[in-house]
């Protein structure tokens, strides 16, 4: 009694491996058609996304002609012609070489223009925030060259700034003073378009230094307190559990020191000042209560910065602050034509700074990338689908290599008859994958 | 094996034919169709005939027996799986997608200069003015 299916286990195993090569692929090739389908404006022009057909069509040729190559030897191996077998599969390996050299080069044009996947800006505003996170990259690593000895970029800046200005060191200054001036206006844009009511300020220290930030607040973070002993104690706000004003006829609650007296301290330094101090009772944290008048002394700037963290700063370190103008650079209800128009702006300033003399050699490639929508996307699945492709391109090949090496071909009819099922099922993913990424 | 090789067929022929089925392909790319969907069952239709002919001969799967549906199918079935999965929430939504990309492209498409480029055609057409998060 014969058992099992009428093909030989190596064939059957082959046919069970393909089934699941099938869902493998199934599930990459489906999932990309809809996504595409999902995304509007998913890029198709080639100018864009540096696919080129004459690539993709002549790597198919390629891979017909293998695919037509191993039919060959295989039935070469059938009548036994063993010299011929190997000739054919000799030309299969070099087609299988010619295929990745063909697909290394698109890669290269992938990895040149850096569509990869996390990495293409899909707006205006992510355009000018590569560019200008390239630009500090190499800001910082001059810099720090510059001035190997000292810890921080801030560090090494003063040092700069402070040593021999001249030569190189004067280039790497004016660069980062290029830098630092570039990147305050991006920051302040970007900082506007996250959130326009918010009060975006250029804050300027003492030292000259410029701190762009999202939000920024005056708080009162401290209360003198003078007893009705005539001592006085001082008081972190938020030490202070309660603080009730005396009344003579009534106890009034207050809001506890904070944002709101802050700021009345602030617009109205004078309105109380001429009335009589108003007495306060303060319980602690800690159950303790003090009954005195109350002052507000050290007073601090809080600053939010774009990526929203937060920075405490003493109201005597800032000199001055400034309200940030609106956006020049990048709107989020800009229109094409005026999005165009911005990054134009910026790109032109690149420009300026690649071709400026003293930045010879500093600035290498840096160029304002334009925008794809979708494109992370798009270079997310290009990279998955051809990736696993040429993955399967590689094992091909070992399978045939490690026939090509064995002396004789004689009983290897099996191996390459199953080495060919897979060839042409790695021929046959190319021949879905070239009409979704070349062509549609 | 041997049994496969008593059914003889010309595979420099189908080679021929799979060449200009490539062609074909890139024709259809390069004449300017006008409709992306167009485009898209063309070259989709080509690719199918360019399948059935590897499975067909090169595979040999023409000459063998029944099994090939049965270990075939299933397969095919279960790959249709995930694509299925994500058709409803990504492929095809009734509602306005909500993502910053779209909203940017909202703006380009609303381009003072009118070159800018509409949705692909393949992409179902969603209603601007639907809001369809209120639907059930």
């Amino acid at each position: 009694m014969k058992m099992g299916l009428p093909i030989p286990n190596s064939k059957l195993g082959m046919w069970l491996f393909l089934g699941t090569e099938i869902m493998f692929f199934t599930a990459f090739i489906g999932s990309y058609i809809v996504l595409r389908m999902g995304s509007p404006g998913f890029p198709t022009d080639p100018d864009v996304t540096h696919i080129r057909i004459w690539a993709g069509g002549l790597n198919t040729f390629v891979l017909i002609l293998s695919s037509y190559f191993v039919v060959v030897a295989h039935e070469a191996m059938v009548v036994d012609n063993y010299t011929k077998a190997r000739r054919f599969l000799i030309f299969t390996f070099v087609l299988a070489c010619l295929f990745l050299g063909i697909k290394s080069i698109e890669y290269y044009g992938k990895f040149s223009h850096d569509i990869l996947p996390g990495r293409v800006p899909e707006n205006a505003m992510q355009s000018v925030e590569k560019v200008e996170k390239q630009f500090g990259d190499i800001v910082r690593a001059e810099v720090a060259a510059a001035v190997p000895d000292a810890a921080t970029y801030d560090d090494q800046l003063n040092a700069l700034r402070s040593g021999d200005q001249s030569g190189e060191a004067a280039n790497v200054l004016a660069l980062a003073e290029e830098y630092n001036h570039f990147a305050s206006h991006v920051r302040a844009n970007l900082a506007l378009d996250q959130k326009r009511d918010e009060k975006s300020a250029l804050i300027i220290l003492q030292d000259g230094k410029e701190v762009v930030t999202k939000d920024f607040r005056l708080t009162v973070a401290r209360k003198k307190v003078t007893l009705e002993s005539g001592k006085t104690i001082v008081l972190d706000a938020p030490d202070i559990k309660k603080t009730k004003k005396v009344e003579e006829d009534d106890e009034e609650d207050i809001a506890p020191a904070g944002e709101e007296n802050a700021n009345d301290a602030v617009e109205k330094p004078d309105a109380s000042a001429e009335k009589e101090p108003a007495l306060y009772d303060f319980t602690t944290q800690d159950g303790k209560t003090y009954r005195g008048t109350v002052e507000d002394v050290a007073s601090t700037f809080t600053l939010t910065f774009p990526d929203g963290k937060t920075q405490e700063m003493p109201i005597a370190d800032v000199a001055e602050e400034r309200a940030i103008d609106r956006p020049e650079l990048i709107s989020a209800d800009a229109t094409e034509a005026e999005s165009k128009a911005q990054l134009k702006v910026v790109e032109d300033h690149i420009h300026k700074l690649t071709k400026d003399d003293r930045f010879a050699g500093m600035l290498g490639h840096l160029h304002l990338s334009p925008p794809i929508l979708f494109g992370n996307l798009f270079a997310s699945c290009y990279f998955i689908m051809t990736g696993f492709h040429a993955i399967h391109v590689i094992v091909g090949m070992i399978l045939f290599g490690i026939v090509l090496l064995q002396p004789s071909m004689e009983g290897w009819g099996d191996w390459i008859e199953n080495s060919g099922l897979y060839w042409h099922f790695v021929d046959l993913v190319w021949i879905f994958l070239f009409p979704l990424l070349y062509i549609v | 094996m041997a049994d496969n090789h008593k059914h003889h067929f010309n595979s420099f022929m189908i080679f021929i034919a799979l060449c200009v089925c490539t062609a074909l392909s890139v024709v259809f790319d390069l004449i300017s169709i006008e409709s992306k969907v167009v485009v898209a069952i063309l070259v989709f239709s080509v690719a199918i005939a360019k399948a059935l002919f590897v499975m067909t001969y090169f595979m040999h799967l023409k000459f063998e027996g029944k099994w090939k549906y049965v270990l075939l199918a299933p397969t095919v079935i279960l790959a249709l799986g995930i694509p299925l999965a994500l058709l409803p929430d990504i492929g095809v939504h009734y509602y306005t997608v909500d993502t910053p990309q779209l909203d940017d492209h909202t703006a380009l498409t609303a381009g003072a200069d009118g070159n800018a480029e509409l949705p692909s055609q393949e992409t179902p057409e969603t209603n601007d003015e639907d809001d369809g998060h209120t639907h059930p």
